[in-house]
């Protein structure tokens, strides 16, 4: 039985820089996360606000191009990712972490088989295990298949991802991802290209692998509807930066964070009500962030500080952090 | 219910035209091309070549060696400071003959691109936009046969049953030189045609000729401008194959390919006849390709 | 059944082009000024000769008639007589064919090999000191046209280095092998003969690579892009963050997406080396279809030139077809829609 109160992952201080004309896009600032063993993470924030490259960061799969890390450690296990040799992050991407990737259909190869890529996939997270036979290893991609309940998986692994509808692909992407036993899935917005419905389906597959497995799971999404449902703790992200995180129960019940309020206040309720109120302004440039708290300039509340320095978390009550000044009174 | 950050005035911004090419955005345009300095030496030989060809007749040593002149007695002299690049077999300067030859050469690719480029384009335009209907099929059916025959054969052909002149020689390129850009802008034409800010002019009544030219057309420019540069230098290469076999222009007017050839019968004692010239050839195509690979950096977007 | 539907469509539109394109040989032909018949002849023929000769020659027939007369020799193999060598053309288009199709053959395979070879190497060290100088000799490969590296390579070899033959397919003193295929190389192997091997491949060597230069340095950079845009692809992240060793990422999962585009140009590249070779085959004195082809206009021995142009677009024909297999082979979104997918 897995420890729920061992740390798995915790990325610290994070900051991520990408190289463009006219200087650096700072995509994020000081980002803080934790995973525990076996825990369920939502990581919640509108488009473009960095999440996923928090996620890459962690499998260092950022693009090749130019990007940056000036500060900042992400630990697993204790040991810091971004220090470590080639061969142990091999080992961390095929028997640690897998990441299931928003876009299904970019997300695997066109010219090979369903079979081929998922028969990759294990027959490398078991090399360094000592290799696995052949047969084996296409029975393992049948049975991850079938996992996912995926009909006809025999079938299956001779047809091309062309072939598949979308959501069919999702969840061969989720069948590469736990072919082998994993202890932290990343989810990145799973089914969000995808209609409602097969999106649900998709969120409740995942859920339920998840607690078979008692793995750990950073589920992106950009909906706290589904993050309430489905995690044990939500982070809420904002420009690149983590402004509150909280078990969902506090979160609903005692959102602080002006951005968090904002999201909260823009889903429409069944209840009646009338229209809801977005947040009016966008992000911020990321070239040229606010100096400060990043959500500074959308701010209703905004004091004199705030475009100073940015918050640093804050714990304002048990298991409940904030990234804000008006934690001080 | 999607929780969407879209404003709802955005949406309605897609679909009105896309901001056309800013041509003014220089200070970014130089920057996109000058990012690789190779693109900057392509600009530096390609002003170079034109400059030198357009005041040819001021700047040569011996502009007068590029007419019939004859001097028995500096035939075959090395290169020297006098010389350049030395002297052919009947005693004329190769240098000053090198810049005037690329006179002939450069006239003949901007004109021979002047004439193939608009109905390339146009009927590549017309292609696309009348996608899978019959005026598709047949243009590019007649673009195909033109294009399955190898370039240079069929310009040779052509250049060799009409007397060889300048002009022959470039009717025979310009046959040959458009179906590229039918197929380029056909193929660029046929997937914007169905975006939505076409469908959209269509929807709001606007003519075939407006969205013809001034919805589809700019956006397909950019590659045309890249392969253009591009082109100048395979035209002069082309030019150069053709006045290798002695079509194109005639002596004594000075043109590079025919310098070569002449200058081969001399090797290798004489190597400076043939050399000379040959490196000229490959320097203007270098240039070219350099000056187009800038020019597609700087138009074709990356993302930024 | 898709793909023998596409092959079929394939060929049939190729046999039409190739129809269209022998019409328009043909009235470009008749069409252009000067007697066909007196210019076989020579200025001093006397009249009667001429007019027979013209009447064997169809010249006094309407241009459709003429047309049909031609396409009929050609079917049974016949495409008239040659006015400079006065053979046969269909003989002579049978001894000079192979001598280009060695030499583009094996200017293909080198082409083939270090296209990939380099646009593979300038991909995977994208940025370093390999890439820069894998493109600035691609830079140079580009601009120097195949007869500028033939006379160079005349220069260096055949004079100041002689260590490779420059002129023809053998040695003098040599003796040929028996004609199996006409490619000397292939011949001498198969016979055993492998004095006559090495010289004919000696022989090979520096027109094949004078040819392939261009095109070849042209199809590494279209393959470095090719892999360059690939490789920023999420499948690609995808397959890494699985823990895919770098290695099979670069060889299988990178590769075979990449070089879609590089086959499709390979192929054209080398169906037009074929037409392309004749200047490099003057220079070295290579006896190929290419040369003949181009003394033949220049003699206007409109024979000659319809044959050899007819020649060559069947040969590109088939060679795009082949083309069409592969990539339909390699890519199977091409092979397999039955509707268009995603």
């Amino acid at each position: 039985m897995k420890n729920k109160e061992n740390i798995l992952l915790n990325i610290k201080d994070l900051h991520v820089w990408y190289k463009v004309y006219g200087g650096y896009l700072k995509v994020l600032n000081s980002v803080h996360l934790i995973v525990r063993e076996g825990e369920r993470v939502g990581l919640v924030g509108e488009t473009g606000c960095g999440k996923t490259t928090t996620m890459k960061s962690i499998l260092q799969i950022l693009p090749p191009g130019d990007f940056y890390i000036p500060q900042g450690q992400i630990f697993y296990k204790g040991r810091d990712v971004l220090k470590m040799s080639f061969k142990e992050i091999q080992r961390l991407r095929s028997r640690e972490i897998a990441m299931i990737f928003q876009d299904p259909t970019a997300a695997l190869n066109p010219v090979f088989t369903i079979g081929n890529q998922i028969g990759d996939v294990i027959k490398y997270s078991a090399a360094f295990a000592g290799g696995m036979h052949k047969e084996k290893i296409k029975m393992r991609s049948i049975k991850a298949l079938k996992e996912v309940y995926l009909p006809d998986p025999e079938r299956m692994c001779i047809n091309y991802p062309f072939q598949l509808s979308g959501g069919m692909r999702q969840r061969v992407c989720i069948a590469m991802a736990i072919s082998s036993p994993r202890n932290l899935l990343i989810a990145d917005e799973p089914g969000t290209s995808l209609d409602v419905t097969i999106q649900d389906q998709i969120h409740r597959l995942l859920n339920e692998l998840v607690e078979k497995r008692n793995t750990a799971i950073i589920l992106i999404t950009h909906s706290l509807g589904v993050a309430r449902e489905m995690t044990d703790r939500i982070y809420v992200m904002y420009a690149g930066t983590i402004v509150e995180t909280a078990t969902p129960e506090i979160l609903f019940k005692n959102p602080f964070h002006p951005y968090t309020k904002g999201l909260l206040a823009s889903v429409p309720r069944i209840s009646g009500g009338g229209m809801t109120q977005g947040i009016p302004g966008k992000l911020p440039s990321y070239l040229n962030p606010p100096s400060g708290c990043r959500f500074q300039p959308r701010c209703e509340q905004e004091r004199p500080i705030c475009s100073e320095e940015p918050p640093q978390l804050f714990e304002i009550e048990k298991d409940h952090l904030v990234a804000c000044y008006l934690t001080q009174r | 219910m999607r929780y969407s950050n879209q404003s709802n005035d955005s949406i309605a911004i897609n679909l009105i035209r896309p901001t056309p090419i800013s041509w003014l955005n220089l200070g970014k345009n130089w920057y996109k091309f000058s990012r690789n300095t190779l693109s900057i030496v392509g600009l530096v030989i390609v002003a170079g070549i034109i400059i030198s060809a357009i005041f040819a007749p001021w700047i040569t040593p011996y502009p007068e060696h590029a007419g019939p002149f004859v001097d028995f007695e500096n035939t075959g002299q090395l290169p020297s400071l006098q010389h350049l690049c030395g002297t052919d077999n009947i005693g004329r300067d190769i240098f000053s003959r090198i810049i005037f030859a690329f006179r002939g050469a450069l006239v003949m690719a901007v004109l021979v691109l002047a004439i193939a480029v608009p109905p390339g384009v146009f009927l590549g335009l017309v292609a696309g936009y009348f996608q899978n209907t019959w005026i598709d099929t047949v243009i590019m059916r007649i673009t195909d046969i033109f294009l399955s025959v190898p370039p240079l054969i069929l310009a040779l052909a052509i250049a060799a049953m009409l007397k060889p002149t300048l002009i022959n020689a470039m009717i025979a390129v310009t046959v040959m030189w458009w179906p590229w850009y039918t197929r380029l802008v056909y193929g660029m034409a046929s997937s914007v045609r169905n975006e939505y800010f076409v469908i959209a002019a269509d929807l709001t009544g606007a003519g075939k000729f407006h969205i013809l030219f001034r919805e589809i057309l700019p956006n397909c420019l950019s590659p045309v401008f890249t392969k253009m540069a591009l082109d100048v230098g395979w035209v002069i290469l082309i030019g150069a194959s053709l006045s290798f076999v002695g079509l194109g222009e005639q002596p004594p007017t000075p043109a590079l390919g025919q310098m070569v050839s002449d200058g081969a019968r001399y090797m290798p004692t004489f190597w400076w006849m043939t050399i000379f010239p040959a490196l000229a050839i490959v320097l203007a195509i270098l240039g070219f390709n350099l000056l187009g690979d800038g020019i597609r950096d700087m138009l074709e977007t990356g993302v930024e | 059944m898709k793909p023998g539907n596409f092959l079929l469509k394939r060929l049939l539109f190729s046999i039409f082009v190739i129809f269209g394109l022998s019409i328009v040989i043909f009235v470009i032909a008749r069409v252009v000024p000067g007697d066909p018949a007196r210019m076989a002849l020579g200025p001093r023929a006397p009249k009667e000769v001429v007019q027979r000769l013209r009447q064997e020659m169809y010249l006094d027939k309407s241009l459709a008639e003429q047309y049909f007369y031609w396409i009929e020799g050609v079917f049974s193999g016949d495409f008239g007589r040659s006015l400079v060598t006065k053979r046969e053309v269909s003989e002579d288009i049978k001894e000079c064919l192979p001598a280009t199709m060695e030499l583009a053959i094996f200017a293909g395979i080198l082409m083939a090999i270090f296209a990939i070879l380099f646009g593979t190497l300038a991909a995977r060290y994208r940025d370093t000191w390999v890439d820069s100088l894998i493109r600035t000799l691609s830079y140079f490969g580009v601009a120097i046209p195949a007869f500028v590296a033939a006379i160079i390579f005349m220069l260096l070899f055949g004079y100041y280095w002689p260590i490779l033959p420059v002129l023809g397919r053998l040695s003098p003193g040599i003796s040929p092998p028996m004609r199996i295929t006409g490619l000397l190389t292939f011949d001498s192997l198969i016979q055993g003969n492998f004095i006559a091997f090495w010289d004919s491949f000696k022989h090979l060597l520096l027109p094949s690579v004078a040819l392939s230069l261009g095109a070849l340095f042209q199809e590494a950079r279209i393959t470095r892009s090719s892999m360059v845009d690939n490789m920023r692809k999420d499948f690609l992240s995808a397959e890494r963050g699985y823990g895919i060793p770098e290695k099979v990422i670069m060889f299988k999962f990178l590769l075979k997406p990449s070089l879609i585009p590089t086959v499709s140009i390979m192929g054209l590249d080398f169906a037009s080396l074929f037409a392309n070779a004749f200047l490099v085959e003057m220079i070295f004195n290579w006896p190929g279809i290419s040369r003949y082809g181009i003394s033949a206009m220049m003699h206007k021995d409109l024979s000659v030139i319809s044959a050899v142009i007819i020649v060559f677009g069947a040969i590109f024909v088939v060679v795009n077809i082949i083309v069409d297999i592969i990539v339909a082979f390699l890519d199977p979104r091409v092979r397999l829609s039955t509707n268009r997918g995603i």
